[in-house]
């Protein structure tokens, strides 16, 4: 060898290491750019002004309130922000594409260069070894063969991939009705609830949407929609909330007759309010059942659709209508409690859910109440259980007649009963809470009371019972008390007003004041206050639970509870 | 090398003008019932492009691509082509038109009557197959702007097995009768839709569309023109019309020498070594596995009929309608518990659904027997493929074969018979 081609050869690795290295910094470099673009574009899509939570937020709450200036300021005002973080974003985006292309650019040369300078020359090679056709044509039609086989699978398979899966089966996060549903216990199946939260600094707020019109309606939830409805004297609503988004799928207005037009007397508007009654869900068959403080009652299907209504006469209840109806089978259940005793206008009644009509009427010896009736799973068959003054009175389902009856009420009854470790526990503020067997008939009063406790009773909130043991709450005072036995084990006052029932998920009780203040406990046999946390507003509902979240309405919002990932 | 380097600068210099021709379009804000949006003004026109120029571009770089390949044979000129093609058809003209694309709008114009279809469309789509008729694939070469971007990344391409070849080689087939079948139910312009290398002309779109490019554009530095080879449905066809062209690339402008420097210069195995001393001695063999060929033909195109009449109904999912139609029946059925935009707009337009699923059912009916066209097409191309396959020609030189070819001249460079790889050297002969 020459020294000139020595030379050239010591040139040439030289060159060949630098366009390695060069390819290599490159490509490390190329991929740098490309997750930081990866990151940027994430943050980039997360201030989207078309779709942002917040500013969806604020649109229904100009809907609510079309004249708000305030409300338009605040959109201009979170658009501008958005929109000036979306495009600094996309500058960065845009910087970080040309970083990219040099990047990639630089990398192709620089490897190109590098195998270019490592490659052999071609040298003329000995006589030609000819093509094997016969080799060729074999693998060629083998190859067919392959592809024609992956393609007939493919063709198969798509029908069967594409197809598009029902979502009735995954239905989830079935808090059905008032405190869950038609046994209303308060208790959730879901354990994964964020412990605390903040309504205010947003801590751990998936979303708030503002609730249209007013209503003491708490809300149930099905298959990622919540459920709600407000009225005022005019207008009654029912909402269809995105419990993804908080966005308001669709909102029906209610107006079941010409009797439906009727403002009901005595209605506290701003406590027991025009919507009350919870809305009930019925999976089976994808319908909504809403009833309201002036009589009319509403079948609507999943899309909003009225299916049916009817107005049942304007109540005359002296705080307003607050019984939730409840569903049995096919069966509409509600408890019609007005006037006076003597009155004989009270009833159970029973609606077809299918058309509205209906199926039985039984009269009730009581006055104005505002309990929600529940349906126990009693071991002779399922009762209906209701509560008014002065009698727990229990229906068979079916055809409405009376099982059986306690006179253990007194006062204005508001806390519903519920049914756990084969008792009924039902009780008012005036009276005493009862734990009663319900396998008995006729009047059960001296019979069928296990026992019965008369310290500390709630005037608005439904106890609550894993079965073991009993929670009240009476204006602040919350009593543990022992559910077979009827002795307090504990009690603590939390100086403070409340009308939301205690709700339960997994070993945590959540009680929710008036003011908005939420007190975590433990439901144990000691009293072990877990945390405190803050809605931001009023709030007399109770809450719903779904997989990992807690949806709680105050008295402006709707809330979505979610831990958020930090 | 240095071919590759200038690619990678041109590629860079086209991106510089076509990013600056990005315009983020954004919907304005929306503050409330009370705001009154001003009237939107459009903008003026200001160097939209005549179609005349588009066709006279075009037909220029085609007769340019034809003389560079056929008569200069230089590979360096074939590379400034294809750098000129990236920057015009690619960045410039942002890869539409093209005639690629214009394989749906002609298949739409021809079988659907209500369908117009533009005269810059139709040169687009019959223009390089006139000339691929008469110059071979000189399309290909260095006019496509998805050839010349993939050409310009190839660093170190690997040498695919002849099964893997052969079996990928079936994609462009199912392709084209796909892509044609929905442009002409007025389902969908899916070449356009899934151009790999779109998202790269734009530097802008979907961040599907980014990574296909991206990923394509990887594969394209080990693998020779992946896209043109094993999807392109344009390049199918003009490998056909290749197959008749009047004149041809040849590897060697005399007589072969057989050298075998060739062998390895072409990354996308179209070159054919000689055959003549390796030609079967049992003829008759040969004849029965032709005749087998033959005879299952009708089977093969039987059952890839079948086969595309049993997913028709899925490939009319594609169409928008059939689509709606689904979604309204399913919603209806209570199956799905949401409203799309489209079922929304459709319960709000006031028209009925018995309308609505006649209309489904006709489109439906149509793409039922497009498939059934296009799966007997499919399957003829197989069988075809098949007999090729099972036929002998003898060649007694290295060839470029003509449907594969795509004229990038890379086995010019390393043929010895020609005049332009001979240096001087240094005693004043040649080597």
């Amino acid at each position: 060898m020459t020294a000139s081609a020595k030379s050239n050869s010591k040139y040439s690795a030289m060159l060949r290491q630098a366009a390695i290295g060069t390819a290599i910094v490159a490509g490390a470099f190329t991929l740098f750019v490309a997750i930081v673009m990866a990151r940027t574009w994430k943050a980039n899509a997360a201030s989207n002004p078309t779709d942002h939570p917040r500013l969806e937020q604020l649109r229904n709450e100009l809907a609510a309130d079309s004249e708000s200036k305030k409300i338009i300021a605040e959109i201009r005002k979170e658009d501008l922000a958005l929109r000036t973080e979306f495009f600094r974003t996309w500058k960065i985006l845009k910087t970080g594409g040309w970083l990219l292309l040099v990047g990639g650019c630089l990398l192709v040369a620089a490897a190109a260069l590098a195998v270019s300078i490592g490659k052999k020359p071609h040298m003329p090679a000995g006589k030609t070894k000819g093509s094997d056709d016969m080799l060729a044509g074999l693998l060629g039609r083998l190859g067919i063969a392959a592809a024609a086989v992956a393609l007939t699978a493919t063709a198969l398979a798509v029908p069967v991939l594409t197809k598009e899966v029902s979502t009735r089966s995954e239905a989830k996060g079935l808090w059905l009705g008032f405190r869950g549903g038609p046994a209303a216990s308060g208790i959730s199946p879901y354990t994964n609830v964020p412990l605390t939260f903040d309504g205010i600094e947003g801590v751990n707020i998936a979303w708030k949407t503002v609730v249209p019109l007013k209503g003491a309606s708490s809300p149930a939830v099905w298959d990622g929609r919540v459920f709600l409805t407000g009225a005022n004297k005019k207008t009654r609503e029912v909402y269809c909330f995105d419990a993804l988004s908080g966005k308001i799928r669709w909102r029906k207005s209610i107006t079941a007759g010409p009797g439906s037009t009727k403002v009901p007397e005595g209605v506290m508007e701003d406590d027991t309010t025009y919507a009350a009654p919870t809305p009930v869900i019925d999976v089976e068959n994808d319908r909504i059942f809403v009833m309201f403080a002036n009589g009319d009652v509403a079948c609507l299907d999943t899309f909003g659709k009225i299916i049916w209504q009817k107005h049942l006469g304007t109540p005359d209840n002296f705080y307003g209508h607050a019984a939730s109806p409840v569903l049995w089978k096919k069966s509409l259940i509600i408890q019609l409690d007005q006037g006076e005793p003597d009155d004989k206008e009270s009833a159970l009644i029973c609606l077809n859910a299918d058309t509205g009509e209906e199926v039985w009427r039984t009269p009730r010896p009581v006055g104005s109440s505002w309990p929600t009736p529940i349906i126990a799973e009693v071991e002779s068959g399922d009762q209906v259980i209701t509560c008014a003054n002065p009698y727990v009175i229990s229906y068979n389902p079916a055809d409405g007649k009376e099982l059986w009856r306690v006179d253990c009420l007194d006062g204005d009854g508001g806390p519903s009963p519920i049914f756990a470790a084969g008792l009924v526990f039902a009780t008012n503020v005036s009276s005493k809470i009862a734990a009663i067997r319900p396998d008995g008939k006729g009047d059960v009063t001296k019979t069928h009371v296990q026992w019965e406790f008369d310290e500390d009773l709630p005037d608005t909130c439904s106890p609550l019972s894993d079965g073991k043991l009993l929670w009240m709450m009476a204006e602040g005072e919350f009593s543990c008390i022992d559910a077979k036995t009827g002795k307090r084990l504990w009690h603590k006052d939390f100086e403070a007003s409340f009308y939301a029932s205690p709700a339960m998920a997994g070993d945590r009780i959540y009680l929710i004041s008036r003011k908005g203040k939420v007190y975590v406990v433990g439901s144990g046999r000691e009293l072990k206050e877990l945390a405190e946390a803050d809605l931001g507003e009023p709030c007399d509902t109770s809450p719903a639970f779904a997989e990992g979240r807690m949806y709680i309405r105050g008295k402006t919002h709707l809330y979505c509870i979610e831990e958020q990932s930090k | 090398m240095r071919l590759t380097t200038a690619g990678i600068l041109v590629i860079l210099s086209a991106a510089v003008g076509a990013w600056g021709e990005d315009a983020f379009k954004y919907p304005p804000p929306d503050l409330g019932p009370d705001y009154v949006q001003p009237p939107a003004h459009t903008p003026e026109i200001t160097h939209e492009i005549p179609p005349i120029v588009d066709i006279a571009v075009l037909a220029g770089a085609l007769c340019v691509a034809s003389f560079l390949a056929l008569k200069l044979r230089s590979r360096k000129a074939v590379w400034i082509m294809v750098a000129a093609s990236l920057i015009y058809f690619g960045f410039y003209r942002q890869g539409c038109i093209c005639p690629i694309g214009a394989i749906q709008s002609t298949a739409e114009a021809t079988l659907n009557p209500a369908a117009v279809i533009s005269l810059v469309a139709i040169v687009f789509f019959g223009l390089p197959l006139l000339f691929t008729l008469f110059f071979g694939r000189s399309f290909c070469a260095s006019v496509c702007p998805l050839g010349a971007v993939q050409e310009v990344v190839l660093i170190r391409p690997l040498r695919l097995p002849g099964l893997l070849r052969h079996a990928l080689g079936l994609l462009p087939c199912v392709y084209l009768a796909l892509a044609v079948l929905f442009a002409a139910t007025g389902s969908a312009y899916i070449i356009c839709r899934y151009d790999p290398f779109i998202a790269l002309f734009r530097l802008n779109g979907p961040a599907g569309m980014l990574i296909l490019a991206a990923a394509f554009l990887v594969i394209s530095m080990f693998v020779g023109r992946p896209y043109c080879r094993f999807l392109c449905p344009y390049g199918l066809l003009l490998g056909w019309t290749s197959k008749l062209s009047w004149r041809r690339v040849t590897i060697t402008p005399d007589e072969c020498i057989k050298c075998r420097l060739c062998e390895d210069a072409c990354p996308y195995g179209a070159i054919q070594s000689p055959n003549t001393e390796t030609l079967p001695e049992n003829r008759r063999k040969g004849v029965i596995t032709l005749v087998c060929m033959i005879a299952v033909a009708p089977l093969i195109i039987a059952g890839t009929t079948w086969l595309m009449l049993e997913t028709s109904p899925t490939l009319a999912k594609m169409h928008p309608t059939v689509r709606l139609a689904e979604r309204i029946r399913r919603e209806e059925a209570r199956e799905v518990s949401d409203t799309t935009d489209a079922s929304q707009a459709f319960r709000e337009s006031r028209r009925s659904t018995e309308d609505l699923n006649a209309h489904a059912a006709e489109i439906t009916g149509n793409v039922t027997r497009g498939a059934g066209w296009a799966g007997a097409f499919i399957g003829l191309v197989i069988a075809l493929r098949l007999i090729s396959l099972s036929t002998r020609r003898t060649r007694d030189e290295y060839q470029a074969d003509r449907a594969l070819c795509v004229a990038c001249g890379r086995c010019f460079e390393f043929c010895p018979v020609d005049p332009r790889n001979r240096k001087p050297k240094d005693d004043g002969g040649t080597a």
